[in-house]
């Protein structure tokens, strides 16, 4: 005898909320609408920012022509789905050895959920730039930025390397942000603020660099003051969220001295430049970078080759050789071209891109390598495979049961006189 | 009435969810292992040269030029290629760099119709290119390019109409032991580089190798 409503207890009424159908048909209509209107909001924000919108939050609030929208992300309706699915599907689904294709199909749909999720906060994926003979064992990621605060040997050598992360840079952007970031490893604070996500203009000049006294910047809206004849002045984010390059006021303070109030501008990691900064006999940098990742193995790059389109500069194809180097050893060969990555260790590389896009025929030309590390990458794969396993001996049950009900049927036809 | 309800709750969940608050002091945790073959950091330098620009009225390093600034032009800062780098007229929005590319930068057909493309002009041919006017520069003769049309520069996502380029390309150029070509690009709106036409001959004119 079932209890009503009333009757049930608020854990009880809580997992009825959660396995229930009805709660399967919202989330599922709005991941149809988040996946709408999140492709349309890439034409108005660009990829990176409208992925990072609607379909890495937990709640999207955003403008779809005109009309204001407030909606829960896709991360947050993920994660939803999947206590939906694993409650109802799962838990609360009849277990029984006339249906296991259902349940292992439903455990395959989870598998796809918790490979996404595991992807999403474990990646760690980066692109390496190499002219021909260069080395490399660092990745950095074209779209995060982070401060690195390093500590340096006499010679000059890094000893030691602390990370001031994207997320924690990214609240800075908004106008009046401010934070002091510490630790006991470091011997001074910094303070950031007037912190701005892109100094470039569409041309991908630096006008968001405003000298002082010049007059093509006369009237920029500025970000702070001038520090050292500079200050910063936020431009438009370029839709290619790669092409954007961030800038910051810093003050470097140890007891309350202030030991530097400068500008921190985004910088390649090829040629850092950072701030130094001099703390008794120790010698310490501040840098604002791309977000970097070490790899175990360093990359040597032995030859690029680019195939243009007939009498045009468009590359048709373009591919690497490169040469693994362990210890600084050099092993194993790879080529690498565009749909045949080298994987290695955990780690997949890929051929990304080239340049200079704007190099004259003859010139020295680089490869751009992808670098991807997803412990997930393979799981939607077998997550697939689990799926299609399940549907197949469900529908071979049902396609079983067909078949009995209509021999029978037939048997009974004959029977009759 | 059990879906709105529900969609209420989604919802409200993720509005409670979004709201995440700024702390205004942090504690750096992430410490990161640094590549063995890393670039080594350089240390020491000054704001101006962290961000790469030279004083102001320098002249950047290379093959060493001279040049006299027309009245009304801006320096902005150089960079690898541009030698020589001035915006002008309302705004900054026009422009003029003098550019040196190693290796003949392509030669003269590819870099003329690399210019009109940018101008949505259809490309011309090799002989096209070899009738174009004649004018002195530098230590011999570059071809002068006069272009009108709507201007999409590198990177941008829009053409600008109305803009005019004058230009002067100088391919294949032997400077020492090194192959060069030289070029001077002036754009803008239209009417901002008509009225800047006598400056753009005069800084060609001015413009000289050596010190």
């Amino acid at each position: 005898m079932s209890r009503t409503n009333k009757q049930k207890s608020i854990p009880q009424k809580a997992f009825d909320f959660l396995s229930s159908y009805g709660l399967a048909v919202v989330l599922l209509a709005l991941l149809l609408a988040l996946t709408f209107f999140g492709t349309f909001a890439q034409v108005e924000h660009g990829l990176y920012d409208a992925s990072n919108m609607y379909f890495e939050s937990f709640i999207v609030v955003d403008d779809f022509k005109g009309i204001p929208l407030a909606l829960p992300g896709v991360y947050l309706v993920s994660i939803v789905l999947f206590v939906n699915l694993l409650c109802g599907a799962i838990i609360r689904a009849r277990k029984s050895w006339r249906r296991p294709g259902m349940i292992i199909a439903h455990g395959g749909i989870l598998f796809i959920l918790f490979s996404g999720f595991v992807a999403f906060h474990f990646t760690r994926e980066g692109s390496m730039l190499l002219y021909k003979g260069d080395r490399a064992d660092e990745i950095y990621n074209l779209t995060d930025w982070s401060i690195e605060v390093a500590k340096h040997g006499a010679d000059g050598e890094t000893l030691k390397t602390y990370v001031i992360e994207p997320d924690d840079l990214k609240p800075l952007y908004k106008k009046g942000a401010r934070r002091v970031f510490h630790s006991a490893e470091i011997p001074f604070e910094l303070e950031l603020y007037g912190a701005v996500r892109n100094i470039l203009n569409f041309k991908l000049e630096a006008t968001g660099l405003v000298q002082e006294g010049a007059k093509a910047n006369a009237g920029a809206s500025l970000s702070g003051g001038f520090v050292e004849g500079f200050a910063l002045a936020a431009q438009r984010p370029n839709k290619q969220a790669e092409r954007n390059q961030p800038g910051t006021y810093i003050k470097v303070r140890r007891d309350g001295e202030e030991l530097a109030h400068t500008l921190l501008l985004g910088g390649n990691g090829f040629t850092p430049r950072p701030l130094t900064v001099e703390v008794g006999e120790e010698t310490w940098s501040v840098n604002l970078t791309r977000r970097r990742f070490s790899l175990p193995f360093g990359l040597e790059l032995e030859k690029f080759e680019k195939e243009d389109h007939p009498g045009t500069q468009r590359a048709r194809e373009y591919s690497s050789d490169v040469v693994r180097v362990d210890d600084g050893v050099p092993t194993d060969r790879y080529h690498i071209s565009m749909n045949r990555p080298m994987r290695y260790g955990g780690f997949t590389v890929y051929q990304a891109s080239w340049g200079p896009q704007n190099a004259a025929p003859g010139d020295p030309l680089y490869t751009t390598l992808a670098v991807a590390h997803n412990p997930a990458d393979q799981w939607p794969k077998w997550a697939t495979y689990i799926v299609a396993i399940g549907m197949a001996i469900h529908f071979f049950q049902k396609l079983v049961a067909y078949l009995r009900r209509a021999g029978r049927a037939n048997r009974k036809q004959e029977d009759t006189p | 009435m059990r879906l709105p309800r529900l969609t209420l709750s989604c919802c409200t969940l993720a509005l409670l969810a979004g709201c995440k608050p700024v702390d205004d002091r942090k504690e750096i945790t992430v410490e990161r292992e640094i590549g063995k073959l890393a670039p080594k950091a350089e240390l020491g330098l000054s704001l101006r040269e962290r961000l790469g620009l030279k004083p102001v009225g320098a002249k950047p390093d290379g093959p060493p030029f001279t040049w006299e600034m027309p009245e009304g032009w801006t320096e902005a800062p150089g960079s690898a290629m541009r030698v020589a780098n001035f915006t002008f007229g309302p705004e900054g929005k026009g422009e003029c760099y003098f550019t040196v590319l190693p290796g003949g930068g392509g030669g003269l057909l590819l870099n003329l119709n690399r210019w009109r493309k940018q101008f949505g002009l259809e490309e011309v041919d090799q002989a096209a290119a070899e009738a174009l006017p004649e004018r002195r520069f530098l230590f011999g003769s570059g071809k002068a390019v006069d272009l009108e049309g709507a201007f999409q520069a590198m990177g941008a996502s829009e053409a600008q109409p109305g803009y005019r380029l004058l230009g002067v390309i100088m391919p294949e150029v032997q400077l020492g032991d090194m192959q060069v070509a030289f070029f001077v690009k002036m754009t803008g709106p239209a009417d901002a580089v008509a009225a800047q036409k006598d400056n753009f001959e005069a800084f060609c004119d001015s413009l000289r190798v050596g010190k």
